[in-house]
């Protein structure tokens, strides 16, 4: 979400980097009054959430209060890339000897935040890394250890600048950074960073973007700003009907159902599962078919979220019919989204063989699934039915419109939406006329943009659900972490639950358990710290800076993280982590609500397999010869990812070489310590076993391990 | 209102069973059981959340609780 340039400033003051003089003005009179307290020649700023305000007209100069009075009441006025303003910010004009470029922003690659600086302030920061690289600094910071500002001082100092100027700079890019992790940024940038006449530096204009994910725990600071529940802060506001489906999602926090965007067609869509709904969305519209919205639905929802959004779907005037489809395999129980999406035509009075053009889910409990459609004469299909061919079908049985909107609606506009919060309909985001983006691109072209934004980038809102259950991992070295480590788990909320792998140790080390996004670091640093080697998290919408912590410890601790935001892995018929479906013989961690339902069938298949081991004969050694092969696995696994190969004999003896100098290093080390001492008590280092008799404790040997007698 | 999927049929005998109740609603993931009073209360808005987990049937003496499909006719337990 982003921070109109007010606030910006206001979070840069939280944190203490100096500001020009300015004030927030909503109406002309306010802006006279701030630029008679400023005193001199001002700057009136539209405030909007789109760039281009200079080249707009949004951004004007006054040289009297009479003149920011005129100026303020004309840009309050002017609708800005389809915005219009919040208020004006009249900001002092300063006499500006230098302009730099602050920033800090994430580096995706490296999965931490990073510096950027530039002693070329005032034009787009990107312009500057294209045609004078020479003028950027930049440097990463970690996210974990203390903030040390000399990181910030180096990506300063990159540039060329010393001096008082680099001691001058260095805590205001330094602050950025602690700010940018402290209010889980995803942009803070200062441009222009501006010196004065006088030498001092003072932001002059803020950008700030923040994680949606971060929304609920930033709640204090967006209260100060006044930031309400309401406010997406996206490209455009949402309309009713989208709003309607972030509350079914928000309402019930098992699975997804929402993430809806609202089109306007005549086909209604129920779809989802890894990446299956813009596919879906996709086909749908090659096969000529107008999709009236496009939403989310996986993770196991409930059977009355999985009703509620398709019961939204279907109220949406102009839909003739829907489409429930998923990706090419799901782990979300089939049969429950049936149950969802047949009770919501019964409760609305149609029939869901008229309604439902077709249901293609294949995934976990399909037999079941298909019994409840059968039962109701709902056309299916299962996996060999590919999803083109399933839009295809579904397209088929809705008739063909004019493209302009649904039956009866005329101007295009989706009847029943209000006339601010329409959404815009296709003849409007195709022609270019009517909306276009903030960054000026036709808002047809940013569709997708739009799609993934809302798959991704919307807030979940509401309190965190009190009746979430806490998580219960299943460690698999609990035999060899003892009671210490379950007591340090337990402190973090979390539960060592019973090896579901049985004495065999199969999978020792690893980790898989559900957990809400906002817990799900504070597990996974246990889990780390537990000596967990391998953790597999498939939670979704978990705060970037969550994730860079948990990527920068498991890289510390020698751990390996798989996902977030991942179905999981399987080793088909042997083992698998996560929600992933498939036949696997142990592994299923779960006990979080949402995915209770898998459980119990994972147990079932367990208790099977060890009541079949019971009956064979030699089970334990087999057992440990599948420990040693997966031990090798997974150092196999662990050498590919630090090497990008497997390690040779080489590395083994190198290895093997770096430790035996580490205990002869530790024993010189000990040598050397005991004869200082020896030297400081007696005057000479002494020999034999009264060498550093001192520093022991009466009836220890001499490496102060154990009594013995003398 | 009843289930629209499924059903739970409850012994007369365990009905008013504190333990089983309790054991009933710890049991049961989507909440459909409930004890109130000592009594095992089947919460009728939840039923067609049942997940067919069978943990309810387990956690009851044998024979005493049946989860039936109320879309094909078939029960478990
Ligand atoms: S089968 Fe599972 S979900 Fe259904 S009633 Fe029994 S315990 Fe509840």
């Amino acid at each position: 979400m982003r921070f109109y340039e007010y606030e910006s400033r206001q979070i840069l003051a939280r944190e203490g980097i100096p500001l020009s003089k300015h004030g927030f003005a909503r109406t002309a009179e306010e802006a006279k009054q701030i630029a008679e307290d400023i005193g001199g020649p001002v700057v009136i700023k539209s405030q909007v959430l789109t760039g281009g305000r200079m080249k707009a007209g949004g951004v004007k100069f006054a040289d009297t209060p009479e003149e920011a009075q005129a100026h303020a009441r004309d840009i309050l006025q002017l609708e800005i890339g389809g915005h219009m303003p919040r208020g004006v910010l009249v900001d002092s004009r300063a006499e500006i000897k230098q302009e730099y470029y602050a920033g800090v922003v994430w580096d995706g690659v490296r999965k931490v935040p990073t510096f950027v600086f530039s002693d070329m302030g005032g034009i787009d920061i990107e312009e500057v890394a294209e045609t004078h690289p020479e003028h950027i600094g930049r440097g990463h910071f970690s996210t974990i250890l203390p903030h040390m500002d000399f990181r910030a001082k180096d990506a300063v100092a990159s540039t060329g600048i010393t001096g008082t100027e680099l001691n001058r700079l260095t805590p205001i890019l330094a602050k950025l950074a602690r700010l940018f992790v402290k209010y889980d940024m995803t942009l803070a940038e200062i441009n222009p960073l501006a010196q004065l006449a006088d030498g001092t530096f003072v932001a002059v204009d803020a950008h700030m973007d923040m994680e949606n994910e971060a929304r609920v725990r930033q709640g204090p600071l967006l209260k100060e700003l006044g930031v309400g529940d309401e406010e997406t802060r996206e490209a455009r506001e949402p309309t009713a009907f989208e709003i309607r489906g972030e509350q079914i999602d928000s309402a019930d926090h098992r699975g997804v159902a929402g993430n809806v965007t609202e089109f306007d067609g005549n086909l209604g869509l129920v779809i989802g599962a890894g990446g299956g709904s813009l596919t879906l969305f996709d086909a749908v519209q090659s096969h000529g078919g107008r999709p009236a919205n496009y939403c989310e639905i996986g993770g196991n929802p409930s059977v009355s979220k999985a009703c509620n959004l398709t019961k939204l779907v279907l109220s949406k005037p102009g839909v003739e019919k829907i489409a429930v489809m998923m990706s090419i395999v799901s782990n979300t129980r089939v049969d429950i989204v049936a149950r969802g999406v047949v009770k919501a035509c019964v409760e609305l009075g149609h029939d869901p063989a008229e309604k439902i053009a077709i249901f293609r889910i294949p995934g976990a409990w399909e037999e079941e699934g298909f019994k409840i459609l059968e039962k109701y004469g709902v056309e299916y299909a299962d996996r060999s039915v590919s999803m083109h061919e399933a839009a295809r079908r579904a397209v088929e049985k809705v008739p063909a419109g004019d493209g302009a909107g649904p039956a009866g609606s005329g101007d295009g506009a989706p009847p029943g939406s209000d006339g601010k919060t329409a959404a815009p309909s296709l003849a409007d985001r195709t022609s270019g006329e009517v909306r276009r983006c903030r960054d000026g691109r036709r808002a047809s072209d940013r569709r997708v943009d739009d799609l993934h934004r809302a798959g991704h980038h919307r807030p979940r809102g509401g309190e965190p659900d009190a009746r979430v259950p806490r998580l219960r991992l299943e460690d698999h070295r609990r035999g060899h972490a003892g009671p210490a480590r379950a007591r340090g788990a337990r402190r973090a909320g979390v539960r060592l639950g019973r090896p579901v792998g049985g004495r065999s140790g199969a999978g020792a080390g690893r980790l898989g358990g559900h957990r809400p996004p906002a817990f799900t670091r504070d597990a996974v640093f246990e889990a780390i710290e537990a000596g967990v080697r391998l953790i597999v998290i498939v939670t979704e919408r978990i705060p970037r800076y969550d994730v860079a912590q948990m990527v920068e410890l498991a890289a510390l601790r020698g751990a390996r993280i798989i996902g977030p935001n991942c179905l999981g892995i399987i080793r088909p018929g042997v083992a698998k982590m996560g929600g992933i479906g498939g036949p696997s013989r142990r592994g299923q961690v779960v006990r979080a609500r949402a995915h209770r339902r898998d459980v119990p069938q994972r147990w079932h298949d367990h208790r099977d397999l060890v009541h079949a081991q019971r009956r064979r004969p030699g089970r334990l050694d087999r057992g440990l010869d599948r420990r040693r092969r997966h031990h090798r696995l997974h150092l196999r696994g662990a050498d590919a990812l630090l090497r990008g190969r497997r390690a040779d004999r080489g590395d083994r003896d190198l290895h093997r070489a770096r430790r035996a100098h580490g205990g002869r290093a530790r024993a010189l080390r000990e040598r050397e310590r005991l004869a200082a001492a020896d030297r400081r008590l007696h005057g000479r280092p002494l020999h034999g076993r009264n060498a550093g008799h001192v520093l022991r404790p009466r009836g220890h040997d001499r490496r102060g391990q154990g009594r013995h007698r003398r | 209102m009843p289930g629209m999927f499924i059903d739970v049929e409850i012994d007369d005998s365990v009905r008013g069973d504190a333990d089983v109740a309790k054991k009933l609603e710890q049991a049961c993931p989507v909440d459909i059981y409930a004890e109130r009073d000592g009594r095992v209360e089947v919460v009728e808005e939840n039923l067609d959340e049942c997940v067919l987990c069978e943990l309810c049937i387990h956690a009851s003496p044998e024979g005493t609780v049946r989860v039936v499909k109320l879309y094909d006719g078939t029960a478990l337990g």
